[in-house]
């Protein structure tokens, strides 16, 4: 029996990009955009697992998902250069797709098609940081999901034992039976270097460009805006102890936070 | 009127600070609010004494940890009960999970992560968006359920009403035996101080800490304010603190009044975690350091000078002397 591992990926800017406004809209001359940093995880667990599962005598294929505008495909081929097989690309040109519901609404409709064993996701995107849209992806395919998950170990041929990170540094420990979507925290691993023959394969793999299906966004995003930026830093001068004295002094008389 | 089912949250029993902040944020409206555990009298009881119409407590001790399609499972039972126009949680490791599950079951909108929110008269809600790079206001389009998730701290806390609810005991039909997913257990946190995304005061340090063991200072000063403890990647990567008290980018996003940083340059990605801190304050030897640009006070020193000091007076305002 060939398995089929889905990885969703997103083309986000990098971390280190300055988002500007343009009027009412992001700017989005300068940005560069990368693999969201989560999918890379998700991405190389799905290696290892594929790898794994290869060394037991299974045929193994990952595909990678993507929606976005035309230029989301660099994501996707960057994802091919450490190991991801091939491609699908959700076109979404006009941004019609631009919250949780309707981006999970289009991604569960292509994974649905493709009936994965096994799919893997980041557990948010660092441009909507909705924290969302995987499982929100897994509830309408009706596969159970665990998120936030910084450990997985293969327990048997269909299951797996997982950590989940959540508050105060505790971890819940599960198991899950395939097929089920899992969202990769940092910690899970550390994807690898893609390397030369793996880049040379990339551009030969096949990306399968498909329309966006039919969705319907919850919402509009209207007036952005910056963080409002602070007043000037009022540096505390003087000898250790008078700054030391007069800091608390001033968040306890002017701040009133302590 | 608007109905709000709010998914509450206790921690032993007691109910959490950021739950009040919905409570608080549903004032005078029709609310009803589920809470899960056999532990969980308690902030059952909270939750009543503070106004809500009508508490449903999953007592069941098979849902003492979370289940996905268990806890989905008993938030269908309420829903299809109660019929609510707003579903209300905080984005916690649960609320960021079970709210999005639910938005998906029933198609509703969702804003998560919401650092802005008032739900009356309408709704109005702000949340950031590229790491709190940019915020923008999210405009449901019209739909008879919505659901938000609200970034612990951003919400007075308060009650509903002064007229007390009432708590009722949910038995919830969900076969644990045959699911895909079992609950095996559960690790012990690494320490006894408030969560760093639910925390009001937060005290980290970077790289310059250079040794484990140096962070004794900064346990020292948060144990006097009551504070948790936090650290920047790059403490992290060298192996001075635990990933679970990352802040950033790819840590975590903490929103306190007050975040003291120590020895931290202020990257971009340290400060996606923490900028929306109502006063910062930076610690830096380098008086050229970013951080400096974006802190209400600063302090132009060495921390291993600066920390202890700190601790000394704090402790002498505070009466801990
Ligand atoms: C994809 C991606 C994700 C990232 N995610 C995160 C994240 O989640 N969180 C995060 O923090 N970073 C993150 N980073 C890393 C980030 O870019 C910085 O490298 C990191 O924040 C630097 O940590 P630091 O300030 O401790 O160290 P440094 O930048 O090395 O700064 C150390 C500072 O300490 C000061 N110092 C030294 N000694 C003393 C002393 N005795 N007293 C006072 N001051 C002193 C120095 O002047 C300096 O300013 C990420 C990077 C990438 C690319």
């Amino acid at each position: 029996m060939a398995l089929k591992i889905g990885v969703l990926l997103k083309h986000v800017p990098d971390t280190n990009s300055r988002i500007q406004l343009k009027g009412e809209m992001i700017d989005e001359t300068d940005i560069k955009y990368v693999i969201n940093p989560y999918d890379e995880f998700a991405i190389e667990e799905a290696i290892k697992t594929k790898d794994l599962w290869v060394k037991g005598g299974e045929q193994v294929e990952i595909v990678g998902i993507c929606l976005g505008p035309t230029a989301a495909q660099k994501s996707l081929r960057d994802a091919f250069a450490v190991g991801v097989d091939r491609g699908i690309h959700i076109l979404d040109n006009d941004k019609k797709a631009i919250d949780a519901r309707s981006v999970s609404q289009a991604l569960a409709k292509v994974c649905a098609e493709e009936k994965f064993n096994l799919i893997f996701a980041g557990k948010q995107a660092v441009d909507t940081d909705a924290h969302a849209v995987a499982q929100m992806v897994a509830e309408r395919l009706k596969m159970p999901h665990i998120a936030v998950v910084s450990k997985c170990e293969w327990t048997g041929a269909t299951s797996a034992k997982v950590e989940r990170d959540i508050e105060g540094g505790m971890k819940e420990i599960y198991t899950v039976k395939m097929p089920a979507l899992l969202t990769a925290n940092k910690g899970l691993n550390k994807m690898r270097l893609a390397s030369l023959p793996g880049i040379r394969a990339a551009s030969k793999k096949e990306i399968k460009e498909v329309p966006l299906p039919e969705v319907k966004a919850g919402y509009k995003v209207k007036g952005w805006s910056l963080p409002p930026e602070r007043g000037k830093v009022k540096l505390i001068e003087g000898e250790p102890e008078k700054q030391a004295a007069e800091l608390v002094r001033l968040l306890h008389e002017e701040a009133k936070v302590v | 009127m608007k109905k709000v089912l709010i998914l509450a949250e206790h921690k032993k029993g007691s109910l959490k600070k950021a739950s009040l902040e919905l409570t608080g944020a549903s004032k005078g409206m029709e609310v009803s609010a589920i809470v899960f555990g056999s532990d969980a009298k308690a902030a059952a009881d909270d939750l009543a004494a503070k106004g809500v119409q009508n508490v449903f407590w999953v007592k069941d001790a098979k849902f003492d940890h979370y289940h996905p399609e268990a806890y989905a499972a008993a938030m269908d039972q309420v829903v299809s009960q109660v019929k609510p126009n707003i579903i209300l949680g905080n984005a916690s490791s649960l609320g960021k999970d079970l709210i999005a599950k639910m938005a998906a079951r029933l198609d509703a909108p969702l804003a998560a992560d919401c650092t802005e929110a008032t739900i009356q008269p309408d709704i109005k809600l702000r949340r950031p968006f590229f790491s709190g790079k940019a915020v923008g206001t999210i405009e449901f389009e019209p739909a008879e359920l919505v659901c938000i998730t609200v970034r612990p701290n951003s919400l007075a806390p308060g009650e509903v009403s002064s007229t007390a609810g009432k708590v009722n005991e949910l038995a919830v039909n969900f076969d644990f035996a045959s699911s895909a997913v079992q609950f095996v257990g559960k690790t012990e946190g690494s320490s006894d101080k408030p969560d760093l995304t639910e925390a009001a005061i937060i005290v980290s340090g970077g790289r310059s800490m250079k040794t484990k063991e140096n962070f004794k200072i900064l346990n020292e000063l948060a144990d006097v304010l009551g504070a948790a403890v936090g650290a920047s990647r790059a403490a992290v990567d060298e192996g001075l603190a635990s990933h679970d008290m990352q802040v950033g980018q790819t840590g975590k996003t903490v929103n306190p009044k007050l975040y003291i940083a120590n020895g931290i340059s202020g990257a971009i990605q340290h400060l996606a975690g923490m900028r929306t801190s109502k006063v910062i304050v930076a610690i830096n030897k380098d008086a050229a350091a970013p951080l400096f640009q974006k802190a209400d006070y600063g302090i132009v020193g060495d921390l291993f000078v600066i920390v202890p000091l700190l601790t000394k007076e704090f402790k002498k305002l505070l009466g801990k002397a």
